[in-house]
């Protein structure tokens, strides 16, 4: 891959007398003999306008192929150029070749027609500026006393730059090009089947959900749902904690002559009624107690030791 | 290809894949969290499912019922309301201990349990289940 960003090309006329480049960079100026041009007044005063009539302009003028058009306007009247972009490309193909590469084609008619009198372009032609037109003309005709690399020095192309299509500057090669395409293709092929995966999976978790809750049969919404679990968690705990207590109760380890009296158990409170030899065992059995329980209070009274806990 | 095409080209592709990038990791992201969402909930429906057949299955009840009585005939089984009281009186050491086992093992919601001495050798014993 060449450099993207960077603009060294040179400037370089192109006529059939050019010698065949092999490398560097270039910005093409084409010779008129590449090209034709005519001036002419047209009942039009846009260049869009003046560019639909281009064809019929040079009716039965040009030799057989495919022509595009370029207008310009100079004081009142058109400059249209006619231009085959396969013989150009053709030409272009044929002059540079091996690492020779084309950054920009230009028409001389363009890049010269500020030019005062003619200028030599080889030895045998002469580049003339008549009435606005730029022509190439035998050196003999004219009185040249500068040569074309006068010109092209520190020359600044216009805007004018026309799309061949296949030669114009290459950052990378064709075949670089079908490998970046294919290689983005993959990943992005790659992406979107991921994304499609994903977003199928996701369906497939919401029908699985419905399933679930389907076979469970567990009501829809999840308020529904919500609902229906708290009431089940405090009847599973309430449950529990009646059970553990009755559990708890009978599991003490009373003394000779102590025994339970009374135990009852319900969601509200659990309370156990032990009689018990002396005072001194409130203690004892409440710390026992509280190793499983939560005790809210205590009452002992002739012997009687009532205890409640918390549910 | 031009240079500009060849720009155009690559910021275009790299707008597009990011977009798709972006797009799909939504939808993994998205997915990793409703699956692990979804374990969740099937753990908890299997739990809901569990305590609801446990605690509102009316059959169940019913048989838990029948089995208590077969270990001792209550002296009193009355309905009030919802809820269904069953008093067990002169119960000895193994009638009360068999029915405190079988309570505590059963399924059913009780209300209330009360566990009463009524003398050296005897217990009574309440429950009240809901129905």
């Amino acid at each position: 891959m060449t450099k993207i960003f960077k603009s060294d090309s040179k400037i370089l006329y192109l006529s059939s007398k050019t010698s065949i480049q092999k490398s560097g960079k270039f910005d093409v100026i084409l010779s008129p003999q590449f090209y034709w041009v005519k001036r002419v007044s047209l009942p039009v005063s846009s260049l869009s306008g003046a560019k639909r009539l281009a064809q019929s302009i040079y009716e039965g003028s040009l030799p057989e192929g495919d022509f595009s058009y370029e207008v310009s306007k100079v004081d009142d009247e058109f400059i249209i150029i006619a231009y085959d972009k396969n013989s150009i490309s053709s030409i272009i193909s044929e002059k540079f070749t091996q690492d020779a590469k084309v950054s920009g084609i230009y028409f001389a008619q363009n890049e010269f027609l500020d030019l005062q009198g003619c200028c030599g372009i080889d030895e045998t032609n002469s580049l003339v500026n008549i009435n606005s037109l730029i022509m190439q003309v035998p050196r003999v005709c004219t009185e040249s006393k500068k040569e074309i690399s006068f010109f092209l020095e520190n020359k600044k192309l216009s805007k004018n730059k026309i799309t061949l299509g296949s030669f114009e500057d290459s950052v990378i090669s064709l075949k670089e090009f079908y490998f970046v395409a294919a290689a983005v293709f993959i990943l992005f092929s790659s992406f979107v089947i991921d994304w499609v995966n994903y977003s199928s999976s996701l369906a497939n978790l919401e029908d699985k959900r419905t399933q679930i809750i389907t076979k469970n049969d567990l009501p829809q919404t999840s308020m529904q749902l919500n609902s229906i679990k708290d009431s089940l968690t405090k009847t599973y705990k309430t449950q529990k904690s009646i059970r553990d207590a009755v559990f708890g109760f009978s599991k003490l380890n009373l003394k000779k002559g102590e025994y339970i009296e009374h135990i009852s158990a319900s969601s509200k409170e659990m309370i156990v009624v032990i009689k018990v030899n002396d005072k001194n065992r409130e203690n004892e059995i409440k710390q026992r107690l509280s190793k499983t329980f939560k005790i809210k209070s205590s009452i002992f009274n002739e012997k009687h030791l009532t205890i409640k806990i918390a549910s | 290809m031009t240079q500009k095409r060849f720009i155009l080209f690559v910021v275009l592709s790299l707008v597009l894949l990011l977009f798709v990038y972006i797009k799909k990791e939504g939808a993994k992201k998205e997915y990793l969290v409703q699956k692990v969402e979804l374990l969740a909930f099937e753990k908890e429906a299997k739990e809901l499912a569990v305590l609801k057949n446990k605690y509102k299955d009316k059959k169940t009840t019913a048989r838990l019922i029948s089995s208590l009585k077969r270990i001792k005939a209550p002296s009193k089984d009355f309905t009030k309301q919802d809820i269904r009281v069953l008093e067990f009186e002169k119960l000895d050491i193994r009638a009360l201990n068999q029915l405190i086992k079988k309570i505590q093992n059963a399924t059913f919601v009780i209300t209330k349990l009360e566990i009463i001495r009524e003398s050296d050798t005897d217990a009574k014993l309440r429950v009240e289940i809901k129905k």
